[in-house]
C-alpha cells in the first residue's frame, strides 16, 4: 500500500564521514547507518529523498549573530590555537570541538532542516524527514551540548513565513534549550520539550517553571523527568499533554525532534524507553494530520539510533517493520541479535505515579490559561486541518479525521487520564 | 549571594555605620542600610520569623528602621535602653511621638536586634572592638519571648492599648470596622466567610510548624470578635517565633486588595508563586519556603520604597495611594485612569512609587500567609468584575475571567499534595519530608536564591535578550515568501527510472530466515549475502547509489587500500591505545599524509570498527563494545589540530557540559 502522505527524505552522504573526534559520543556516521537500514528495508520507494542544499550563511544568520557565523565559517582545527578568546566566546572547545568541514557539516544539516520546511510550506511534501538535524541546543551566538548551528530555529523561522503558529515537540532526553530560547518571547512557537531533569543534567534548563515571557508566556511548555522512564509512563504523558497541546494550540505545522538519546542503552542518556515507546510519540503526532518536519537529534549509541529512526522513518510511511535487519553494509553492526529490537533499560525508573500525574496537572493548568485566551490571531487565521481544501489531492476524506472525532478522541484519553490522576491524589493526601 | 560574600559587604558596610553614627546619615547610607537589612532578613535569619513591612506602629504609624537602629545605639544599645526605660524616649527621638514605648521596643526587638546581634558576632569574629557600638544581644530570644508574653498580656488587657500587636487578628480587633469596611468596599463582598470550615481543615495540620496554621485560629478568632484570641496566641508560641506584624495598612483593603490582584495575576501567571497559595496548611517545607519568599518580597518592599521615600509619613501616603488605587479598580475596573500595569518581566525594572506595583508588593507579602485564608478572598472574587490591566497589558488579550477564576479556585481548593509538591520552587527535588520545621530550615538556608518576590528563577535560567532570542516577524496573515529556489536536488526517485530494474520484493522486507548456504552464518555466507543485497542495491539506485557514496561504504572501502597501509593503520592503532595520553590520531594523520581525514574517519568507520565488531561478535558475544574504544572514560579531547588547554576547563565551569552528565544508577551492573 503506497502511504497516502508525501514524505521528503534529506540525506546527504557527506555527512557520514564527519568526525568530531575521538572520545566524542557524537558520532556522524550513525547518519550513515540509520540511511543504509533504511535503504535496506526498502523504505526509499515509498518516499522521495533529496540531497539538501548547502545553507549559505546569510540563511544561517536568520537566527544566529553573523559574527559567530562568519567565525565557524572560517576557524580550522589548525587555526583555532589563534582564537582562544573567540572560541570560549562562541563555546566551541570540549563538548563543541573545531573539526575539519565542521562548517560544511553545520550547512548540509541546516540545509536539510530549512529545505525540508520549504517543502512543507510550498505544500510538496506532507511529512519532511532530516535525520542529520535536529541540533537543538545550538544557541544565537554560541554553540552548545554537540550542536553548532540550530537548524530547529531556522527550520521554524522558515515555516513562521507560511503558517501562524508552529508547534516544536522535543523528545531528546536533554531539555530543547537553544528552541526555547529562541523563541522565549513569542506565542507564535509553543515550545513542548519532555526531557530529563534534575541532578545538574545537561544543560540545566528545563523545569516546569518556564513558561515562556512577555507574549511568549505559556508558550513554553516543559515536562521534566526523572531517571529510567519506561515506555507505558512516556507514551501516556505524551499522548495526554500533545493531544491537549494541539487542541489548544491548534497549530499549522509541526516540528518534532526525535532524538534518540531518550531510549534505553544510550551512552548519554537515562531513559527506558524502547524504539516502540519511542516512535509511538512519532505515530501519534503523525496523526494530527499537519505538515509535519522530523528531525533527528541526540543519540549516542549509534546502532540504536540507526533502530529507532528506521522504524520512524516506516511509522511516517506507514510502514511496519520486520524485526530481523536485512543484509546490509553495517550488519555487523546489529549483532548479536540482528534485530531492530534493542535491550531493555536497566535503569530504575524514578519516575513515581504521582510525580508524573504532578507534571501532567501543572502543564494543563497553564495549558488552560491560554486555552480561554484565544489571542486576536487564533481567531483569524484557522489552522490546517481546518481548511477544508487541504490535501484536496489524493486524501480520500473518510480517511481523514475530522475534528470531531478527534476531540471525541482527546475527551476520553482525558476521562481516563483524569479518573486515573483521582486515584493518584487519594494515594498521596 | 553566598555567605562569605555576603559577609564581605557587610564588612564594608559596618566601616560606614560606624562613620555614620558620628557623621549623621544620608539617603545613601540609608539605602545601604535598608538593601542590607532586606538581605539580612532574607538570608540569615530567613526561618526565624515572619516580619511584615513596612513596620509600622499599632496606630498605623511607619517606623524608620534605620533611624531607630541609629537612635537606640546611640543611647548605648538594646541592654542599655531596656534597663534605663528608655524606650519612650527612643520613641520620640525617632520621631515616633509619645508614650509609644512598648510597641517600638517590640518593633526594635523583632525587626532590629537579630540584626544587631548579628552584626555583633561578625564582630566580634572579625576581632575589631572599635565596631562596639552593637549591644550584647545573647538574650534577644528570650526577651522576645518575654514580649510576647507581654504582649499576650497586653491583648487580653484592653484593645487599644498602643502596642505593636501579634498576629492581624488583633489589628482586626482594633480596626475592625475599618477592616470590614474595607474589605467590603473593595471585594463587595463579606470578608469572614466561613472561617471555621478553614480553620477546622487547618488545624489537621501539624502544628508544630507553621504561622499560617495560627493565622487561621487568628482569623477564627478575628471573626469571634477577639475570643479566641487567647487560644490563638498560644498557638503561636508552640512552633517557632511567632508569626508577628507590625500594623499592617489597612488590613482588610491589604487583604482583598491582595486577593483580588492575585486573582487576576496567579492565572495569568500561573506560576509557582500561584500554585503556592494552595499549599498553605499542609506540608511545613512549603509553607516554610512560602514563607521565605513572602518575606523576601516584603523585604524587598520596604527596603526599595525606603530607598525611594525616607520620609515615613511619604510612605504613609503612598499606603493611601495603593488603597484608593485599589479602590478605583474595584468600583470601576475600566476606568482608563487605572492605567495599566506593564508585563511581568518589566516588573523589576519599575520602581515601586508605582501604585500597581506596591499592590503587587503587598500581595506578594501577604500572599503565602493568607494562604489558609485564601477560601475568603476566592469567594470575594468569584463576584469580580476586574480590569483587563491587572491580568497582562497584552493587547488583544481578551482572557476569560470565568475560567481563570475557575483556575483560581483549582488552586485554592485543590489542596493535593501533589499540586502542593509542583509548586515548589524545587519541582524535581521533591519528597521532603513533611512537618519537620528543622529540615524546612535547612532547606531555606541551602537555598538562597537571591529572588526577589516578583521573581523566582530556576536553577539555571534561560538568558534573555537580543543576543538570546530569534527575532520573529508579525504574522500578518499573509504568507510570505519562503524561497523556493532551495528545495534540495532530488536524488530519489529519478528522473528517468528504469523500471524493469525495480524491486518487485514487497517493501519493508525483513532478512530471509535461511538462505541455503552450506555453511548458514559463516563468515563467507555473510559476505556473500552482504554483496548480493549490494549488488541489488547498486542496481536499482542507480546514480543515487554514488550519490549516496555507497560506493565508499562498509568494508568495499577497503579496496582503496593497499594491504600495507591497511597494516600501518592497525598498527598505529594498537600502539597508542586510548587509554594513553596520546592518541592514535595523531599519529594516524601523521602516518598517512597523503590521505585526507575524511578517508581515514571512512576507513576507520566502515572498515576497522566494522571488522572489529565482527570479530567481537564471533569471539566475544558478551563483550560488544559496539561504540569503539571511545567509551574509555576520560577526559574528551580535542583530536584534530593543536591543543587548547586553556579555553576548555573555564568553558566547562560556565556552561557546563553535555558530557558532565552524572552517572546514571542503574538497577544491574553492565
Amino acid at each position: 500500500m503506497r502511504s497516502k502522505d508525501r514524505i521528503a527524505y534529506f540525506y546527504d552522504g557527506d555527512v557520514g564521514s564527519v568526525y568530531f573526534g575521538a572520545k566524542h559520543p557524537m558520532k556522524p556516521h550513525r547518519l550513515c547507518m540509520t540511511h543504509h537500514l533504511v535503504l535496506s528495508y526498502d523504505l526509499h520507494k515509498k518516499m522521495e529523498i533529496y540531497r539538501p542544499h548547502k545553507a549559505y550563511p546569510v540563511e544561517l544568520a536568520q537566527f544566529h549573530s553573523a559574527d559567530y557565523v562568519e567565525f565557524l565559517h572560517r576557524i580550522t582545527p589548525d587555526t583555532q590555537h589563534l582564537f582562544l578568546n573567540e572560541l570560549t566566546k562562541y563555546n566551541l572547545g570540549e563538548d563543541c570541538p573545531v573539526f575539519d568541514n565542521l562548517f560544511e557539516f553545520c550547512q548540509i544539516y541546516a540545509g536539510g532542516t530549512i529545505d525540508a520546511a520549504r517543502r512543507l510550506n510550498n505544500q510538496l511534501c506532507d511529512i519532511a524527514i532530516n535525520w542529520a538535524g535536529g541540533l537543538h541546543h545550538a544557541k544565537k551566538c554560541e554553540a552548545s551540548g554537540f550542536c553548532y548551528i540550530n537548524d530547529l530555529v531556522l527550520g521554524i523561522l522558515e515555516l513562521l513565513k507560511y503558517h501562524a503558529r508552529v508547534l516544536y515537540i522535543d523528545i531528546d532526553v536533554h531539555h530543547g534549550d537553544g528552541v526555547e530560547e529562541a523563541f522565549y518571547f513569542t506565542d507564535r512557537v509553543m515550545t513542548v520539550s519532555f526531557h530529563k531533569y534534575g541532578d545538574l543534567f545537561f544543560p540545566g534548563t528545563g523545569d516546569a517553571k518556564e513558561i515562556g515571557e512577555r507574549e511568549g508566556k505559556f508558550y513554553a511548555i516543559n515536562v521534566p523527568l526523572k531517571d529510567g522512564i519506561d515506555d507505558l509512563s512516556f507514551t501516556r504523558l505524551f499522548k495526554t499533554i500533545i493531544s491537549k497541546v494541539v487542541e489548544t494550540y491548534q497549530p499549522g505545522a509541526i516540528v518534532l525532534q526525535c532524538g534518540a538519546d531518550s531510549l534505553a542503552g544510550d551512552r548519554l542518556g537515562c531513559f527506558n524507553l524502547s524504539i516502540d515507546g519511542h516512535s509511538e510519540c512519532v505515530s501519534f503526532v503523525k496523526r494530527f494530520n499537519l505538515p509535519l518536519l522530523v528531525t533527528g537529534g541526540g543519540g549516542y549509541t549509534k546502532e540504536n539510533v540507526a533502530r529507532c529512526w528506521t522504524v520512524e522513518t516506516g511509522v511516517l510511511l506507514d510502514t511496519e517493520l520486520p524485526n530481523e535487519i536485512p543484509e546490509n553494509d553495517y550488519i555487523k553492526y546489529f549483532a548479536p541479535e540482528f534485530s531492530l529490537k534493542i535491550p531493555n533499560g536497566q535503569i530504575e525508573n524514578l519516575n513515581s505515579k504521582s510525580y508524573l500525574s504532578t507534571i501532567k496537572m501543572q502543564v494543563l493548568e497553564n495549558l488552560r490559561c491560554i486555552q480561554h485566551a484565544p489571542s486576536v490571531q487564533m481567531q483569524e487565521v484557522p489552522p490546517d486541518f481546518y481548511i477544508p481544501d487541504f490535501d484536496e489531492d489524493e486524501q480520500n476524506p473518510d480517511e481523514r479525521i475530522d475534528q470531531h472525532t478527534q476531540d471525541k478522541h482527546i475527551q476520553r484519553d482525558d476521562e481516563y487520564y483524569e479518573a486515573d490522576n483521582d486515584n493518584d491524589q487519594m494515594d498521596v493526601s | 549571594m553566598s555567605m562569605a560574600g555576603r559577609l564581605q559587604l557587610y564588612d564594608g558596610v559596618r566601616e560606614e555605620d560606624s562613620g555614620e553614627i558620628f557623621g549623621g546619615s544620608n539617603d545613601d547610607s540609608l539605602c545601604r542600610f535598608e538593601r542590607l537589612f532586606a538581605e539580612f532578613f532574607s538570608e540569615i535569619c530567613a526561618f526565624n520569623c515572619v516580619l511584615h513591612y513596612p513596620p509600622m506602629l499599632s496606630d498605623g504609624q511607619d517606623v524608620d528602621l534605620y533611624r531607630l537602629f541609629l537612635v537606640v545605639r546611640g543611647k548605648g544599645g538594646y541592654d542599655a535602653v531596656c534597663k534605663g526605660k528608655l524606650w519612650d524616649s527612643v520613641g520620640e527621638e525617632s520621631g515616633m511621638g509619645v508614650s509609644v514605648g512598648s510597641s517600638v521596643e517590640l518593633v526594635y526587638s523583632r525587626y532590629l536586634s537579630a540584626l544587631d546581634s548579628w552584626m555583633k558576632k561578625v564582630a566580634e569574629s572579625k576581632v575589631s572592638p572599635e565596631f562596639g557600638v552593637v549591644d550584647d544581644r545573647d538574650k534577644f530570644g528570650r526577651r522576645l519571648m518575654e514580649l510576647q508574653a507581654e504582649v499576650e498580656g497586653l491583648l487580653s488587657g484592653c484593645a487599644d492599648e498602643r502596642v505593636v500587636l501579634v498576629g492581624e487578628d488583633v489589628e482586626g480587633g482594633l480596626d475592625e470596622d475599618d477592616h470590614n469596611l474595607d474589605g467590603r468596599e473593595l471585594s463587595g463582598a463579606n470578608g469572614v466567610k466561613s472561617n471555621g470550615d478553614e480553620g477546622g481543615e487547618h488545624r489537621q495540620c501539624d502544628d508544630s510548624e507553621m504561622p499560617d496554621n495560627d493565622m487561621d485560629e487568628a482569623v477564627l478568632g478575628n471573626s469571634d470578635k477577639g475570643n479566641d484570641l487567647m487560644g490563638g496566641e498560644e498557638g503561636f508560641d508552640g512552633g517557632k517565633m511567632p508569626e508577628e506584624q507590625a500594623v499592617d495598612i489597612s488590613d482588610g483593603a491589604n487583604k482583598s486588595g491582595t486577593g483580588v490582584v492575585s486573582g487576576g495575576k496567579q492565572c495569568d501567571d500561573s506560576d509557582d508563586k500561584g500554585l503556592v497559595l494552595d499549599a498553605s496548611g499542609g506540608n511545613s517545607d512549603d509553607d516554610s519556603s512560602g514563607h521565605k519568599r513572602k518575606r523576601e518580597g516584603s523585604v524587598w518592599d520596604s527596603s526599595s520604597d525606603d530607598c525611594d521615600s525616607p520620609s515615613r509619613k511619604r510612605m504613609r501616603e503612598s499606603a493611601m495611594d495603593m488603597l484608593s488605587w485599589i479602590t478605583g479598580v474595584a468600583k470601576d475596573p475600566g476606568d482608563p485612569e487605572v492605567g495599566s500595569i506593564p508585563e511581568k518581566s518589566k516588573w523589576k525594572s519599575y520602581s515601586s512609587q508605582e501604585v500597581w506595583k506596591q499592590v503587587l508588593l503587598f500581595r506578594e507579602a501577604t500572599f503565602y500567609r493568607r494562604g489558609s485564608e485564601a477560601s475568603n478572598e476566592q469567594r470575594n472574587w468569584q463576584n469580580q468584575k476586574m480590569h483587563p490591566c491587572l491580568y497582562e497589558e497584552q493587547v488583544g488579550t481578551n482572557y476569560n475571567l470565568r475560567d481563570r477564576l475557575k483556575c483560581d479556585k483549582k488552586l485554592l481548593f485543590g489542596k493535593s499534595a501533589s499540586l502542593r509538591s509542583s509548586s515548589d520552587s524545587s519541582l524535581a527535588t521533591e519528597n521532603r519530608t513533611p512537618g519537620s520545621h528543622t529540615e524546612g530550615q535547612s532547606e531555606l538556608r541551602d537555598s538562597p536564591d537571591a529572588n526577589s518576590g516578583l521573581d523566582k528563577c530556576a536553577t539555571v535560567r534561560i538568558p534573555l535578550g537580543t543576543n538570546h532570542q530569534a527575532e520573529i516577524p508579525e504574522w500578518t496573515g499573509v504568507t510570505s515568501e519562503s524561497d523556493s529556489k532551495w528545495l534540495g536536488t532530488r536524488i530519489w526517485p529519478q528522473e528517468t527510472v528504469n523500471t524493469r530494474l525495480i524491486e518487485r520484493d514487497p517493501i519493508g522486507k525483513g532478512r530471509q530466515g535461511s538462505c541455503g548456504c552450506p555453511e548458514e552464518g559463516s563468515v563467507e555466507c555473510v559476505r556473500f549475502h552482504i554483496s548480493e543485497k549490494r549488488a541489488k542495491v547498486k542496481l536499482e539506485l542507480g546514480n543515487a547509489f554514488y550519490d549516496w557514496d555507497f560506493d565508499r561504504v562498509g568494508e568495499e572501502v577497503r579496496l582503496m587500500w593497499t594491504k600495507e597501509e591497511e597494516k600501518k593503520f592497525e598498527d598505529v592503532v594498537r600502539s597508542n591505545p586510548p587509554s594513553l595520553e596520546k592518541y592514535y590520531w595523531d599519529y594516524i594523520f601523521r602516518a598517512f599524509p597523503d590521505k585526507s581525514r575524511a578517508e581515514l574517519v571512512s576507513y576507520y568507520f566502515n572498515v576497522f570498527m566494522l571488522q572489529r565488531r565482527g570479530y567481537q561478535n564471533r569471539h566475544t558475544p558478551d563483550d560488544i563494545d559496539s561504540d569503539d574504544n571511545d567509551d574509555e572514560a576520560g577526559p574528551l579531547r580535542n583530536v584534530f589540530g593543536p591543543q587548547i588547554q586553556n579555553s576548555g576547563h573555564e568553558m566547562q565551569s560556565s556552561r557546563g557540559s553535555i558530557l558532565l552528565t552524572p552517572k546514571k544508577t542503574r538497577k544491574k551492573g553492565k
